[in-house]
């Protein structure tokens, strides 16, 4: 029996998810009392949090919050000659190429940047940096698996202030993120990937519950005065700060 | 900004100051520096502005452009920001120094002007998929004294407003590619609606009150400021934290609504000035740089 002549395997160049029919248009809509997954609009995903998952690094951790999955590990603090009078923080929040249906390329893109650096503002406020004078701190956030954009932002700023709080740096408290969107005039905390498209605008809070204080807001998008200082996203910080019960068990 | 040194009862003055609503220089917390502001300065751009708030100095250049629409929105225009910080500002802005306050300027008006109800994006569209206006908005900071983003963005609002687009017709060619033919007069011009277009408006927390347009010496007293991005009709389109300190949730609460009233004010005087200005016609008298 002759083999056949020519198998030829063109390799796809991407890989696309496949396409799901469904009713993703108007997930959010006003005429819809509740979310795909159940929750009420202003509650927050499940967190599950574990710490020292990096060993090799001074602090780490690994936050999930439903599908979402953020690594943060700190390194440091390491010497400095250029950070005179306090110590210097960066962050290098980064998505997997595999996190998202369609895969992201490896460079550096501008948006990251931007999210780092909403990351770093979010944590200059609760640490003690003038304690470590002429050091510098790095914390670097990978996001394994997105579910949600700028949920994901604001997951990586608790767990990189969870890996912060773990290697020992001094802080006042923990920070906190959470997030939310805007559609069809309604305000929806903590939002999946699926609910994020076609909103009108985002707002991330980042705050020290227990201080009662807001260390960054950020918000992009048309909105009233009235919905971007919404109880809704600030308790939605302070719903997950609630478990700070359990956190300590994780830390213990 | 600039690198200045306050002693701690320098400090105390101004934090005293502003808690009896009387700055340094008399103001109250909602008044802004006297702003000098010229359009039309640079020839061969679109549109121009020089705008001076005190001692902050910006020029800005809006050229027009004709290029492909991004796939995903190929009946709309783009608008893209890019900022200079020179060294002339500040010394700190020698080489790269400046370089990642530019690219926070930059992200900050490309969020604020993102929504589609402060810039019709439509209007810019020539054919539909094939061609359409660019404009790129081009901002040199020329001196530093205070209040960079909102100074940036009043200019880039007023640079805006001056800008002309000359007028383009599609002169379809059969069995060929249609043709643009730009038109060779250059008062026949077509213009883009700015009505809606947000400044920025940044509120500088000193103590348990918020000041808007801070010199640098309250600047160096402040560990935290909001900038908020406000259209003429009072929305919100971009809401920033700046700086290492934090806020409290009342306090946002009570900034937002400052820089609300005062961004509604600031943008129907800055519109009351431009039409002024426009009204004065051609037989108005070109100050430029001297």
């Amino acid at each position: 029996m002759q083999a056949s002549a020519s198998l030829s395997f063109t390799r796809p160049n991407r890989s696309v998810k496949p396409l799901i029919e469904g009713p993703l248009q108007g997930i959010l809509a006003p005429n819809n009392p509740k979310r795909l997954d159940g929750r009420a609009f202003e509650n927050v995903r499940e967190l599950y949090v574990q710490t020292r998952i990096v060993h090799e690094s001074s602090g780490s951790c690994y936050l999930q919050s439903a599908n979402a999955k953020v690594i943060a590990s700190v390194d440091g603090p390491r010497p400095n000659r250029y950070a005179y009078e306090r110590g210097d923080i960066t962050c290098d929040f980064r998505f997997a190429p595999f996190s998202a249906a369609t895969r992201r390329s490896t460079r550096r893109s501008g948006e990251e940047r931007e999210y780092s650096s909403m990351v770093t503002q979010a944590l200059l406020p609760s640490l003690h940096l003038d304690k470590i004078p002429k050091s510098s701190i790095d914390v670097y956030i990978s996001v394994i698996e997105a579910d949600g954009t700028i949920a994901c932002v604001a997951s990586a700023i608790t767990a990189a202030s969870i890996a912060l709080c773990e290697a020992g740096i001094e802080m006042d408290g923990l920070t906190v993120g959470c997030s939310a969107v805007r559609a069809g005039g309604r305000i929806c905390v903590d939002c999946t990937g699926v609910e994020e498209k076609n909103v009108e605008g985002y707002l991330l809070l980042a705050s020290m519950p227990r201080l009662k204080k807001v260390c960054n807001i950020v918000h992009v998008g048309p909105w009233e005065a009235d919905d971007v200082t919404h109880v809704s996203v600030m308790e939605g910080c302070v719903g997950w700060f609630g478990t700070d019960t359990r956190m300590t068990w994780v830390f213990g | 900004m600039t690198d200045l040194i306050l002693s701690e009862s320098e400090k105390t003055f101004i934090l005293h100051g502003v808690e009896q609503n009387f700055r340094i220089d008399g103001r109250t917390r909602s008044d802004l520096r006297p702003i000098v502001m010229e359009t039309d300065v640079v020839s061969h751009a679109s549109g121009s502005c020089h705008l001076r708030l005190a001692n902050t100095d910006i020029l800005v250049g809006v050229k027009a452009e004709l290029e492909t629409p991004l796939a995903a929105h190929p009946d709309r225009g783009r608008i893209e920001f890019f900022v200079d910080c020179s060294a002339n500002a500040t010394p700190a802005f020698e080489g790269r120094g400046g370089d990642d306050l530019a690219a926070d300027i930059s992200r900050v008006l490309t969020s604020a002007y993102e929504s589609p109800e402060v810039l019709d994006l439509r209007e810019l569209c020539i054919m539909k998929g094939r061609t359409c206006w660019i404009l790129y908005v081009d901002i040199l900071i020329l001196e530093v004294g205070g209040n960079l983003y909102d100074t940036v963005s009043m200019a880039v609002k007023s640079a805006l407003f001056s800008t002309k687009i000359p007028l383009v017709s599609v002169t379809s060619v059969d069995g060929g590619e249609p043709e643009l033919e730009l038109s060779d007069d250059p008062h026949s011009s077509s213009r883009i609606s700015v009505k809606n277009a947000p400044i920025l408006v940044t509120l500088t927390r000193i103590g348990n009150h918020c000041v808007v347009d801070s010199t640098p010496e309250e600047e160096t007293c402040s560990s935290a400021s909001l900038l908020v991005s406000v259209t003429p009709s009072g929305h919100i389109t971009t809401v920033k934290k700046i700086g290492g300190g934090s806020f409290q949730p009342s306090s946002i609460a009570s900034a937002t609504k400052q820089a609300v009233s005062v961004g509604v004010h600031l943008n129907q005087s800055i519109m009351d000035k431009l039409k002024q200005e426009e009204s004065m016609g051609r037989k108005r008298e070109k100050v430029g740089f001297l």
